[in-house]
């Protein structure tokens, strides 16, 4: 695909994947547009099925549905750095490096908004090939989001497919990652908890001041 | 969309542009902006090494804490890089105690240490929230009421059927965002609508304990106060308010700082997990014992602190107060009959009420405890006490003793009639002058014998037996009368020779209370052990000057008679002259919090600086009468009484009691009449008549009615409802099902039936229908979705603890310390602070054309430390309904007062420091400290309003400046006003104080300071303990040291409550009642097929190692260390009874619902009780339940409030209304829940 469509994709899964307020509909036809002048791609389709799942419905119902999907919920959340980091404090250290990401690419993210909100990702990815590296680098994330979103049978689920249908293939940390995930969920904080557990317990290569993995 | 200077391609950052999305860019901007906004900042270059070479070095480290629930206060940094917080440590910089003590720093927990996980989480409220089926409902009436906000708010409620449909949305989800502008408008509008439609106190806050983030509590109270509504307590509805605070000393939680455990020599930790829940503050308990320390535990199960215990005694759950009456036992037998103790002697003829006089009053062929003996009854023409003398009054407010030296009746300094009056200045202290006051009528000249009937309560059904004991008696002034210190001996039974009655043979006689071997029945705890240690208590109270301290808690003040427990502890200490000495008294940790710039904040928080009093409301009765669940009530008021009462609860609920209570003047009853208060004034003023005369007129005439005398009225429902900083409904809302069937409208668990007619109350109206969902609208402000955000209609996003400006102080240390923004609230967060300013702003707004300026009725209970508490002297009951006095406001009614609401310009006065302290001062516990110099001081320093109703205030608009209000005008915080007050105090006292504060009488606080390092506070009036630099912290020291009375009635501690429910409860004394017999009120409980194996058993709900106070059960790292979820700790050889091992899922249920949770099978507890962690959330990992169908449950969806009518007393000295002061708990630990194990296959 060329880049001017990969950012299209990007593009159009941040609107859709963005709070559905008052000015959606127009967003939607905007999307909708955007997506006419692209190849006939799976990721085209799966943007316009869920354009279609959102238009079907009054935005008042969109905006339900959305909170009740993304917000106030951990398993299905739309900052991509703690599907990674959890609430650990590595979050914070990988956050403050997506806020640098953002500044080498020419960006600030706006005050409020943390730096790995996938819109915002998406946005960035959309605006510079450097920006599609740094969503890239979050595969494992976009990987266990659109797990959750599958899981809880949400059309959004298509949304992010159609993103991760146009980045590079998923490397061998990327897969590993993802299975830990998978079967563990986030990381959790062990800090300080070493003496109390053998090694075994607390998993490997664990050392002071280390996270579980 | 601009480019870049640097490496950036053009083509590619046009790229989002070209693609036609007319939004693009909505998240991001290139460039860098700066803090401000205002610039935006572009540069070149590869800064990626510089990232990683930069790692550690963070931008800024900003001093913060966390807030409300944890009274740790502790100080932490915290670590921001690029405007994320990354890290966080303690703070070390606490100044020090000085030598010869361990310090306090660090302080910190894991609760704390795992807080900054909500900054960041993705289950963090971050923007605000209606419920959808609402916000559309509004938007439409909104639209066909010419946009009118007020008339939509009407027309959404005032129709049943459509309000049902969002009321019944409750807890089912359906939240849209919704934009701050549309929100407070919402949420402004049912405000004002209410305020005009039904009144102002039909609207209500609740939040709770301010200390731990004074101004975030305050900006919400200012807000109620200035609009009229309803602001509710905490203390008491949390059940952590000891009753018997007041009812002994006169003053509510006064506490030694934790570094005092360093100077006792022998600890009792009685109900309280030191370790778990004072965990900053547990190594002066584990220090001191290198010290030599004694530390004994009572128990019930082996906990955390019990293994600190050099003796653990393991009495079985509610029954501390029969360890605690044999140990007095002991103490009376061994340290004042059998030898006598000077110190002792002395501590209790100067500081206790032993030696004060008792008239008997003839009850069949014996004698009863009657009133304390005073001066009116010693009047004869021209003497003190007589008609003509007694010009004031005061004379039966003036207690007696016997001089022990002439036999004559004296009336000393000190007592309650010399604290208010002209003639009591310069008197009202402890100096007993030349007259030494005897302790005792025993083998005084001319002393008789007679027997007194005496309550007891470990025979028979709840009210107990009679004890029938000899007293010494003398006839003073044509009365009989005693010493209390003879009664006491008496009750506690120990027998003097020559004395009539029942008396134990030994300590060994388990048939007669309240020996030793008599509690080991009760309480399992060794009758050796129970006499070894209350020796040994008091033996070193005797060598060591009184340095035996009880730290006491949760585990022996939740229950429904902790008022009683509390005061056998209390006991203990006064016979060993324990209070007011370092190291020694009462340590109360449940729930206690100490604002120590207390002057400040309450006159703030309360908006006395425009409007004074506010709508002060205890918050059980409230939640009791608007969760309807009085209409279960299964104890009746006369099921309680004792043998010895006079029938005065007989027939009565205790839902008319409150009734009775209220319209005495006893306790505060908001809404106080079923008419809007805006309204009454005006029609008072139409009738031409004042409010006293009009409100008596129309109550006389049946046309007007208290609110409490009919909650079911519509007239009378709480209609607007803000929760902030708390969580009502999983946390402290005992009844939790009761809240959402009635309160709320949602679906509930209640299995419970409605009082049948025969047992309904006597005068409060009963309807046919009980009402659901009464609630309007409830707004939960917080920054984590709790149970009560679930159920809420407005959820507003909140800043976190690391977003703010605040201060924070605690009774565990001695300092104050600042919260600071590490950054600024995140997404759509507003602090608490600007939440409500913008609330006010918003009702000012739509309150032109729907409000202007009204004037309001308050119905003001008599307040303790205010000349009220002498307004129904003798302690006697009586009813202006029943004709048994005249209805006189202020006297035998509540106090009516008119004050003005500018309701267009609430706004600007919330904004500003009212004129009102200028002229008034401001006042805390009756000291007044003159407010003057601080007033044009804070003009300077925080700027002043242009303009408009504030011109030229000083501006108190943002979190730091609210803050810098609240040390000015503190005596704590601010040295000239501590002096200032304590010379106030001289004046009435006529004793030396000032010097207290002399040494830093300069000192000035500021909120720089807080900010710079936590700082130690100055000796104040505000509190009863002297300290500096050289001196701990410990209460009632300033009593003890300057002979400043307590606030009581004899101004010394009591023993003897002489008010008629006492009596009428048989409680007159320090007594042993067992927890309340649920299971013979409601019958059996168990439901379905009672084949299967149901365990009947005690249900505690301690608070929990992993997840309170500034935490609650959503935090992943808390719950890691355990098994996560919730929980029910069950002993092994129950389980095995019902069949279940560890983790198997079980239901616990009862008639008020039901919850479910993993069985955690452990020996550690005992058989027949169950232990639940307290606030757990309905939402958080807990599944749907086999017993009702329905979404988990919390651990309150089994409890139930029961009220207890002694805690609503008024009107008479220390037992007078004030706010968190005094009043019914929401005890919880008396109830039983029922435990089977479950289906294994859960579904969440």
């Amino acid at each position: 695909m060329r880049p001017q469509a990969t950012a299209t994709v990007f593009g159009c899964a941040s609107v859709l994947l963005s709070y559905p307020d008052r000015e959606f509909t127009s967003d939607l036809a905007a999307v909708q547009e955007a997506l006419e002048r692209l190849p006939g791609t799976s990721a085209r389709s799966k943007l316009r099925a869920v354009v279609e799942w959102l238009e079907a419905m009054p935005v008042v119902e969109a905006a339900k549905t959305y909170v009740d999907v993304f917000d106030l919920s951990r398993g299905v959340c739309l900052y991509l750095t703690y599907y990674r980091h959890g609430d650990t404090r590595e979050r914070g250290m990988a956050l403050t490096a997506l806020v640098e990401a953002f500044r080498e690419a020419g960006f600030g993210i706006v005050p409020g908004e943390l730096p790995d909100y996938l819109p915002a990702l998406l946005e960035l990815a959309a605006t510079s090939t450097a920006g599609a590296t740094v969503l890239g680098e979050h595969r494992m994330a976009l990987d266990a989001l659109h797990g959750a979103l599958v899981n809880a049978n949400s059309p959004y689920a298509d949304a992010v497919a159609a993103v991760q249908s146009v980045l590079p293939g998923r490397s061998r940390t990327d897969r590993e990652a993802l299975r830990r995930y998978r079967t563990d969920g986030p990381p959790s904080e062990r800090v300080g908890l070493e003496p109390f557990a053998p090694p075994e317990v607390l998993g490997q290569g664990v050392t002071m001041g280390s996270t579980r993995r | 969309m601009a480019r870049d200077t640097g490496d950036v391609p053009a083509a590619e950052d046009r790229l989002l542009a070209d693609t036609g999305l007319v939004r693009a860019a909505r998240y991001i901007q290139p460039g860098e902006p700066s803090p401000d906004a205002r610039e935006l900042h572009r540069q070149g270059g590869r800064r990626a090494e510089e990232f990683y070479r930069e790692r550690w070095r963070h931008d800024k480290v900003v001093r913060s804490t966390h807030g409300v629930n944890c009274t740790g206060s502790c100080s932490w940094q915290v670590y921001v890089k690029d405007g994320i917080i990354t890290w966080e440590t303690q703070a070390v910089d606490y100044p020090s105690v000085g030598p010869g003590s361990p310090e306090y720093e660090p302080r910190g927990c894991p609760r704390g240490a795992s807080f900054s996980w909500y900054t960041y989480s993705p289950a963090r409220v971050r923007y605000p929230y209606v419920r959808g089926v609402l916000l559309e409902l509004f938007r439409a009436a909104k639209a066909s009421n010419g946009g009118d906000p007020v008339a939509a708010w009407a027309e959404v409620t005032a129709d049943l059927e459509r309000a049902a449909t969002y009321k019944q949305a409750r807890g089912q989800g359906g939240f849209v965002r919704a934009s701050w502008a549309e929100v407070l408008e919402l949420v402004a509008a049912a405000h004002v609508h209410t305020v005009a439609a039904y009144g102002p106190d039909r609207t209500a806050g609740f939040t709770v304990i301010p200390a731990m983030s004074m101004a975030s509590y305050a900006a919400g109270t200012r807000f109620y106060s200035l609009l009229g509504g309803t602001i509710l307590s905490f203390y008491d509805w949390y059940a952590d308010l000891p009753p018997a605070s007041p009812q002994v000393f006169g003053d509510q939680t006064d506490v030694p700082e934790s570094a005092d455990w360093w100077n006792a020599s022998y600890l009792i930790v009685w109900g309280t997990n030191l370790p778990i829940t004072r965990t900053p503050d547990a190594h002066f308990m584990t220090e001191a014992r290198y010290r030599g320390q004694k530390v004994v535990v009572v128990s019930p199960d082996y906990s955390d602190h019990t293994k600190f215990a050099d003796d653990w005694l393991a009495a079985n759950p509610g029954t501390d107060a029969a360890l605690a009456m044999a140990m007095g036992h002991v103490m009376l037998s061994e340290f004042y009959r059998d030898r006598k103790v000077p110190r002792f002697e002395d501590y209790a003829r100067t500081y206790t009420d032993l030696p004060f006089l008792v008239t008997l009053r003839e009850r069949d062929d014996a004698y009863v405890p009657d009133h304390f003996l005073t001066a009116s009854a010693l009047a004869h023409d021209g003497e003190v006490g007589s008609a003509d003398h007694d010009q004031e009054g005061t004379a039966q407010w003036k207690t007696v003793v016997l001089d022990e030296a002439s036999g004559e009746p004296v009336v000393p300094n000190g007592s309650i009639g010399f604290r208010w009056s002209e003639e009591g200045k310069g008197r009202w202290n402890l100096d007993l002058g030349e007259v030494r006051p005897a302790l005792s009528c025993y083998g005084r000249p001319g002393t008789e014998v007679v027997a007194v009937d005496l309550p007891r309560f470990d025979v028979g059904d709840q009210g107990g037996g009679v004890l029938r004991r000899g007293v010494p008696v003398l006839r003073v002034a044509g009365r009989l009368v005693t010493t209390v210190f003879d009664l006491v001996m008496a009750h506690y039974g120990v027998g003097r020779p020559g004395l009539p009655g029942d008396w134990p043979s030994g300590y060994d006689d388990a048939e007669a209370p309240y020996t030793p071997a008599w509690q080991e029945k009760i309480t399992s705890v060794p009758a050796s052990a129970c006499a070894r240690v209350a020796r040994e208590f008091a033996h070193n109270a005797e060598v060591s000057g009184g340095r035996s301290m009880i730290a006491m808690g949760a585990g022996t003040n939740h229950w429904f008679h902790s008022d009683q427990v509390y005061r056998t502890f209390l006991s203990l200490l006064m016979l060993g002259g324990c209070e007011g000495v370092n190291g020694g008294g009462w340590a109360h940790y449940v729930g206690q919090e100490k604002v120590r710039p207390l002057t400040g904040w309450f006159t703030l928080a309360f908006a006395y600086d425009w409007v004074r009093p506010t709508r002060h409301q205890p918050a059980t009765p409230y939640w009791y009468l608007a969760t309807d669940q009085w209409r279960y009530e299964g104890t009746r008021a006369d099921a309680l009484a004792s043998p010895l009462g006079e029938g005065r609860f007989s027939g009565k609920s205790v839902a008319d009691l409150y009734a009775y209570a209220a319209r005495q003047g006893w306790i505060a009853s908001h809404p106080a009449f079923d008419r809007n208060p805006l309204d009454l004034a005006d029609e008072a003023e139409a009738a031409g008549k004042t409010v006293e005369e009009f409100v008596v007129d129309e109550l006389r005439a049946g046309r007007l009615r208290f609110a409490a005398a009919d909650p079911d009225d519509p007239a009378n429902f709480p209609r607007v409802l803000t929760v902030w900083r708390s969580n009502l409904l999983g946390s402290s809302g005992k009844g939790h099902e009761y809240f959402l069937h009635h309160l709320l409208g949602a679906d509930n668990a209640v299995a419970a039936t409605e009082c049948p007619p025969g047992a309904r109350p006597a005068e409060v109206a009963w309807r046919d229908e009980a009402p659901v969902g009464k609630l309007d609208l409830l707004v939960d402000i917080d920054f984590r979705m709790t149970s009560t955000g679930i159920y809420a209609d407005v959820v507003l996003p909140t800043a976190t603890w690391y977003e703010k400006h605040d201060l924070s102080s605690t009774d565990m240390h001695p300092f104050v310390h600042s919260f600071n923004p590490a950054i600024a609230p995140p997404w759509e967060a507003r602090s608490d602070f600007d939440i409500f300013g913008d609330l006010a702003t918003e009702c000012s707004r739509l309150a032109e054309g729907h409000l202007g300026v009204r004037r309001d009725l308050l119905a003001v209970p008599l307040g303790h430390d205010t000349p009220d508490e002498c307004a129904q002297p003798g302690g006697r009951a009586l009813d202006w309904a029943a004709g048994e006095c005249d209805p006189v406001p202020g006297v035998t009614m509540p106090r009516l007062v008119v004050v003005e609401r500018d309701y267009p310009r609430l706004a600007e006065r919330w904004r500003a420091l009212g004129p009102l302290i200028d002229e008034a001062g401001a006042t805390t516990k009756g000291v007044t400290l003159p407010v003057g110099t601080e007033v044009p001081w804070l003009a300077a320093r925080n700027g002043t309003i242009r303009g408009g109703i504030a011109d030229d205030r000083p501006k108190i608009d943002r979190d730091d400046l609210f803050c810098e209000a609240i040390l000015a005008l503190s005596g704590t915080t601010n040295g000239r006003l501590a002096v200032a007050g304590f010379e106030a105090l001289e004046e009435r006292t006529g004793v030396a104080l000032a010097d207290l504060a002399h040494e830093r009488a300069g000192d000035r606080i500021t909120f720089a300071d807080t900010v710079t390092q936590p700082r130690a506070v100055i000796a104040s009036p505000e509190w009863s303990g002297a300290e500096s630099e050289r001196r701990r912290y410990s209460p009632f020291t300033v009593n003890v040291d300057r002979l400043k009375p307590w606030h009581t009635l004899t101004g010394r501690q009591h023993f003897l409550l002489d008010h008629d429910w006492m009596a009428e409860l048989g409680e007159s004394l320090p007594t042993y009642r067992p927890p309340l017999s649920i299971a013979e009120t409601f019958g059996d409980q168990r439901r379905g097929d009672t084949e299967r194996p149901q365990l009947v058993a005690r249900y505690l709900t301690p608070h929990s190692k992993w997840s309170i106070h500034s935490e609650y059960q959503d935090n992943i790292h808390m719950l890691n260390l355990f098994r996560g979820g919730p929980v029910i700790w069950v002993n092994d050889l129950d389980a095995q009874r019902i069949g279940v091992i560890d983790n198997d899922w079980i239901e616990a249920y009862n008639r008020n619902g039901v919850t479910v949770a993993r069985a955690a099978v452990t020996h550690r507890v005992p058989p027949g009780t169950v232990l639940m962690y307290h606030a757990i959330d309905r939402h958080l990992q807990m599944p749907v339940s086999e017993t009702s169908g329905l979404h988990g449950g919390t651990d309150n969806s089994l409890t139930r409030v029961v009220m207890k009518p002694t805690h609503m007393i008024g009107g008479y000295a220390q037992l007078s209304a004030g706010f968190n002061y005094y009043g019914p708990t929401g005890s919880q630990r008396d109830e039983i829940a029922i435990i089977r194990r479950r289906s294994q296959e859960v579904e969440f």
